[in-house]
């Protein structure tokens, strides 16, 4: 169910309707925090100018967030692949002593 | 807005978690190295056990018809025991016959050597009577003969001499009957003493009487024999000595539901599944191997025993 969620950014106040509210009261403190932070290195910027900026901050921490999920997902399928030609290999010679593969750091 | 500065790494805590899942993957790993050679050696052991398993069938199988072997001689024996008995208490019969019979023959032949000797001894006293009645008619005929020649005899004379001599031919008659009376009697006698069996026959009866008597005895150290022998068989089996021959049948036939009983045993335990917790396998195995070494220490006995028969 929807609920009404009073939220604050960039001194104003806002009522958003969200599923989520715990989510939606996160996201907002972010992109206000964002909003603070810039507004205090560049106070001289228009609200717009701003809030390109901050959405252009957080464009960004979303594909450097995605570009190391994507690095650490393939690292753990590779791993994971690994391990499982190990078990295989185990498996295959009961009683025989298998190499352990190199492991990448 | 900074630009991306080449290839991302993965995140470190994401690969010590990973190193950490590959030591533990390892000593898995490890472990069921371990775990696949002792299940190779189980299976080795399990082969080897079925081997011995084998081979301890096959002596089963061999001490079973040594068993049957024994069991089919004891059977024999006791067949040639029965027969030896049998045969022991004919001769008996016969001896006693042989010697009652040789007794009686030989009583008989002294009472009529007897007789014969009395009515030869009686035969020579009439032989006597008659020879000096004779010579007294001959007497009296000569005193006859010189009356009638001496005339004139008086009548009375010549009646009593007449009648005289008519007594002593009565006499001589009544003494020739008995003389012909008497040859009658030896002549029956000499027929009942050839009927008789000659001396050569007697002597031959009784050596045939010790004949039977050598067969007697032969027959006995026979049957004692056997009987110590059976003895020595109930004594190897462990069973104490019997008193009378049923009881030694008894004996046998225990032995040999005992050693049924034991085969039966073996059988049983041989149906077991090999794959048994290790303690049953143990106490299996145990019970076989002590089962078949009192086999081979009773057959062991037996060969020694059968070696030393003669």
């Amino acid at each position: 169910m929807s609920r009404l969620v009073r939220v604050t950014i960039a001194g104003r106040e806002y009522v958003l309707r969200g599923e989520d509210e715990a989510k939606l009261l996160r996201s907002a403190h972010e992109v206000n925090g964002q909003w603070q932070q810039l507004q205090a290195q560049m106070p001289e910027q228009s609200t717009t100018t701003m809030a390109i900026l901050v959405a252009l901050n957080l464009a960004e921490q979303y594909h450097e967030l995605r570009a190391q999920s994507e690095a650490d997902l393939r690292h753990v399928r590779e791993t994971i692949e690994r391990m499982v030609e190990y078990v295989d290999a185990c498996l295959a010679a009961p009683g025989v002593s298998v190499q352990r593969p190199g492991i990448a750091l | 807005m900074e630009p991306e500065a080449g290839a991302i790494s993965p995140r470190p805590e994401l690969q010590a978690l990973l190193l950490r899942l590959w030591e533990r993957l390892h000593l898995l790993g490890e472990r069921a190295r371990e775990l696949g050679a002792e299940n190779l050696r189980l299976r080795e052991e399990a082969q080897q056990w079925r081997d011995e398993l084998s081979r301890l069938q096959e002596q089963e199988s061999a001490a079973h018809a040594r068993l049957q072997k024994l069991d089919e001689e004891v059977q024999s024996l006791r067949q040639q025991l029965h027969q030896m008995e049998e045969s022991r208490e004919h001769l008996s019969e016969e001896l006693a016959h042989l010697r009652s019979t040789y007794d009686a023959t030989l009583e008989e032949l002294k009472r009529v050597q007897e007789e014969f000797q009395l009515a030869q001894q009686e035969l020579a006293r009439r032989n006597h009577e008659l020879y000096l009645c004779q010579k007294e008619l001959e007497r009296c005929r000569e005193r006859l003969a010189e009356a009638q020649v001496q005339r004139p005899v008086e009548g009375l004379q010549t009646e009593e001499l007449r009648e005289r001599v008519r007594s002593y031919e009565d006499t001589i008659t009544q003494y020739a009957e008995q003389c012909a009376q008497l040859q009658q009697e030896n002549a029956l006698l000499r027929q009942r003493l050839s009927q008789l069996p000659s001396p050569e026959e007697i002597e031959q009866l009784r050596a045939e009487v010790l004949r039977e008597r050598e067969r007697f005895q032969q027959s006995q150290q026979e049957l004692q024999l056997l009987q110590r022998h059976l003895l020595r068989l109930l004594e190897g089996y462990g069973l104490s000595v019997p008193d009378r021959f049923d009881e030694l049948i008894g004996r046998l036939e225990q032995l040999q539901q005992t050693l049924q009983q034991g085969l039966e045993s073996v059988r049983q335990l041989l149906r077991h599944p090999l794959w048994l917790p290790e303690e049953v396998q143990r106490e299996l195995v145990k019970r076989i191997r002590d089962l078949l070494a009192r086999i081979e220490q009773l057959l062991t006995t037996e060969a020694v025993r059968a070696g030393e028969k003669p």
